[in-house]
């Protein structure tokens, strides 16, 4: 798998796992929307930080 | 069973320590110096060094520079010190307690994250007293803490059903029950002679619609509460966002695209404090 295939794949986990979090909180409210953008954007950034570490 | 009959269940369970009620009887007296309320915290040595930790953690900014007592005082004020104590004092007094179904560490962090998150929500909204908030968010969930040490094995059945996504972990103990830890948060801390504005935030912090007379200040703590648990820091049982109250959201008064900013401040303290309470 190439770096951005793996990219794209581990950011969709990091959304998956959000999204089971937020199961019973989403219902399209505006400030339930903020909040998960705001979270799954920290994870984004996290997790982006955690791999250059690693490098 | 009432909630007065299930605290009533919790073997040992602990009462606040002496030198908070002497801290509020010095605070009681208009008059009071300095240097009395100082020697009351001091006779406490664990309780001050803490409140030492405290008063240079990211919660003040102080960093490193408050190196007394009477300074910590001076600095941050008398009523804050003694939320401080209380805080302290709470932590101190469960710390010990064995809960099994969740970890007491991570009970306690998360309850530090929804005092922070309540707090940068009464700052970014300008809210008055906004140190107030941060005792607020530490002590909401204070009721479940009871639930685990008095019924372990009927809570553990109810975090199982809660983790296999049967509904929230709030809605499950009222079926099961008939209240809910918001009651038995409040009912706890009644008996505990704390002020009633606290009280009445931990008793109703789900909000639940306008029935439920939760006011601003418990409107906060709802929202700071939704906010630590979308960012999982820490637990006190719900691995899941609990469900906006929209009436809530409205009274708390924060804009959506202040939003990321509640996220990002209240992780730039949250390991900082954590380490001032736990080290």
């Amino acid at each position: 798998m190439d770096v951005s295939a793996y990219q794209s794949n581990h950011q969709a986990k990091l959304k998956q796992a959000l999204e089971r979090r937020f199961q019973l909180a989403w219902h399209g409210h505006p400030a339930v929307r903020g909040l998960f953008s705001a979270c799954l954007r920290i994870a984004l950034e996290h997790s982006r930080e955690r791999r250059h570490d690693t490098l | 069973m009432t909630p007065s009959e299930l605290i009533g269940r919790v073997p040992d369970l602990p009462s606040l320590p002496e030198v908070y009620f002497q801290v509020d009887r010095v605070l009681q007296d208009p008059d009071f110096s300095l240097q009395e309320l100082s020697e009351v915290i001091e006779r406490e040595p664990a309780i001050a060094a803490r409140l030492l930790r405290l008063a240079n953690s990211a919660l003040y900014g102080f960093s490193g520079h408050i190196d007394t007592i009477q300074r910590a005082v001076t600095m941050i004020g008398s009523d804050e010190i003694r939320d401080l104590i209380l805080s302290s004092a709470v932590l101190s007094a469960f710390k010990r307690m064995p809960v099994g179904a969740v970890s007491m560490r991570s009970f306690w962090e998360h309850s530090i994250a929804c005092g922070l998150a309540a707090r940068n929500i009464a700052a970014l909204t300008g809210a008055a007293n906004m140190q107030r908030y941060y005792i607020y968010g530490l002590l909401h969930d204070i009721g479940r803490l009871v639930l685990f040490l008095a019924l372990p094995q009927r809570m553990g059945d109810l975090l199982i059903r809660h983790r296999n996504s049967e509904g929230h972990l709030v809605d499950l103990e009222h079926d099961a029950l008939g209240f809910t830890h918001e009651t038995v948060g409040g009912t706890l801390l009644e008996g505990w002679r704390l002020p009633r504005a606290l009280v009445g935030v931990v008793a109703r912090h789900h909000c639940n619609g306008e029935e439920s007379g939760a006011g601003r200040e418990a409107a906060v703590v709802h929202f700071a509460d939704l906010t630590v648990n979308a960012m999982s820091m820490g637990s006190s049982g719900t691995r899941l966002v609990p469900e906006l109250d929209e009436r809530a959201w409205e009274r708390v008064g924060l804009e959506v695209d202040e939003i990321p900013i509640l996220c990002a401040d209240t992780l730039e303290q949250f390991e900082n404090v954590v380490a001032a309470f736990f080290d």
